[in-house]
């Protein structure tokens, strides 16, 4: 009798994932609102912390951590072992899909979002972390929706622009989170221009604010260079979310 | 190697189910391979065998059938294979590790587009056959 078991890499994902304590995918409900940046920094807040932390770019049709990172993904590949092992930099575990398509566009439906992410997530060979941020595309779309099916030990943080379009999409995606079982959402407000709006706006739903990060347009020319990066004002504001972060996780 | 991964994924989620279904042997475990992914059969099957015995599991046959990889433009609908298109080392090595990669080397014949489909041939999916119960 022919038997239906399902997508064989599903096991492999989950027990990689296994070893790590927390999956913290970087969420938003719309695009543009600081999320690769934020969860570059914090990775790198959380290494220098002297934390076991990866970064997984699972933004698949427009990876760019590997940018801010300062990474050249033609110079350094995963090893191939049993899996392939993340690449080590700055003193984290990083895996993203432009060491295999560099910045070539990689236009993806669907299924073949989907695809690719299990096949990721079934062959890495994360070591024990304590934190694995994973930077998401925008929106609540498949790689959004598969995680949120697949992983059951993650906190999505959301990142919320501090602005009326950005509330919006931001109570959208709450809604969602909080719809999906998963409570006391880490919030962290974004590119806030005087002061920061989205706190009360957002009470409505079961979140955990983390704080706010002001605008600060001379990031971009520093993307590349960590060191640089993490000696500004905005890695200062990231910095302060972050280590409420790290009591939510009890770390 | 990174059959050896696809074989764990394979095996656990065997395992898995079997458990928790109560079987205690299978008849025939069929691995198709997609020829895009172009794994190395040998050492796939090798790694599942042993993994098999270290889980002491039965499964009396396994049958490897090779999938042939099949493309179709979602703007001209023009198909075409595998063999029709040019690929060098490190794309293909790209490939073996995620097949969607493909939509970054590979465009229609036709149109040139890059919006196409995997018709078949992909990568590895498997079907698993146990004795009729009940």
């Amino acid at each position: 009798m022919k038997q239906f078991i399902g997508d064989y890499r599903l096991q492999g994902a989950l027990k990689r994932l296994s070893r790590i304590k927390h999956v913290i995918p970087v969420v938003s409900g719309k695009g543009g609102v600081g999320k690769t940046v934020i969860a570059s920094t914090m990775a790198l807040l959380g290494a220098r912390h002297g934390l076991h932390v990866g970064l997984l770019d699972l933004d698949l049709t427009n990876p760019n951590t590997h940018i801010v990172l300062g990474v050249d993904t033609k110079a350094s590949m995963p090893e191939e072992e049993k899996g392939v092992n993340p690449v080590n930099v700055h003193g984290l575990e990083f895996m993203t899909i432009a060491f295999y398509t560099g910045d070539n566009p990689l236009p993806l439906r669907g299924e073949s979002t989907v695809n690719a992410m299990l096949e990721i997530l079934s062959i890495t060979n994360w070591s024990t972390l304590d934190i694995l941020f994973v930077d998401m595309p925008p929106g609540l779309r498949d790689e959004v929706l598969e995680l949120l099916r697949i992983v059951r030990h993650q906190i999505p943080l959301a990142v919320v622009q501090s602005s009326r379009l950005g509330l919006v999409a931001a109570k959208r995606l709450l809604r969602l989170l909080n719809e999906e079982g998963i409570k006391q959402v880490p919030v962290v407000e974004n590119m806030v221009h005087d002061k920061p709006l989205a706190k009360p706006l957002i009470e409505e739903y079961d979140v955990y604010y983390l704080g706010y990060v002001r605008r600060d347009p001379s990031i971009d020319n520093i993307l590349g260079s960590p060191q640089r990066l993490l000696a500004t004002q905005f890695a200062s504001d990231v910095s302060n979310c972050f280590n409420k972060l790290l009591d939510l996780l009890n770390l | 190697m990174h059959e050896w991964a696809i074989a764990e994924s394979i095996v656990s989620s065997l395992e898995e189910f079997m458990k928790k279904h109560g079987i205690d042997s299978v008849e025939k475990l069929v691995v198709y391979l997609g020829e895009l992914q172009n794994i190395d059969d040998a050492v796939l099957k090798q790694a599942i065998e042993i993994m098999f015995k270290e889980n002491n599991m039965v499964v009396k046959a396994i049958d490897f059938r090779i999938e042939r990889a099949v493309f179709r433009c979602r703007r001209c609908s023009r198909s075409w294979s595998l063999a029709e298109t040019i690929l060098g080392e490190d794309e293909r090595e790209a490939i073996h590790f995620i097949p969607e990669a493909v939509h970054s080397y590979v465009r229609c014949p036709s149109c040139g587009s890059r919006d196409f489909d995997i018709v078949s041939g992909r990568g590895v999916r498997i079907e698993l056959y146990t004795l009729r119960t009940g």
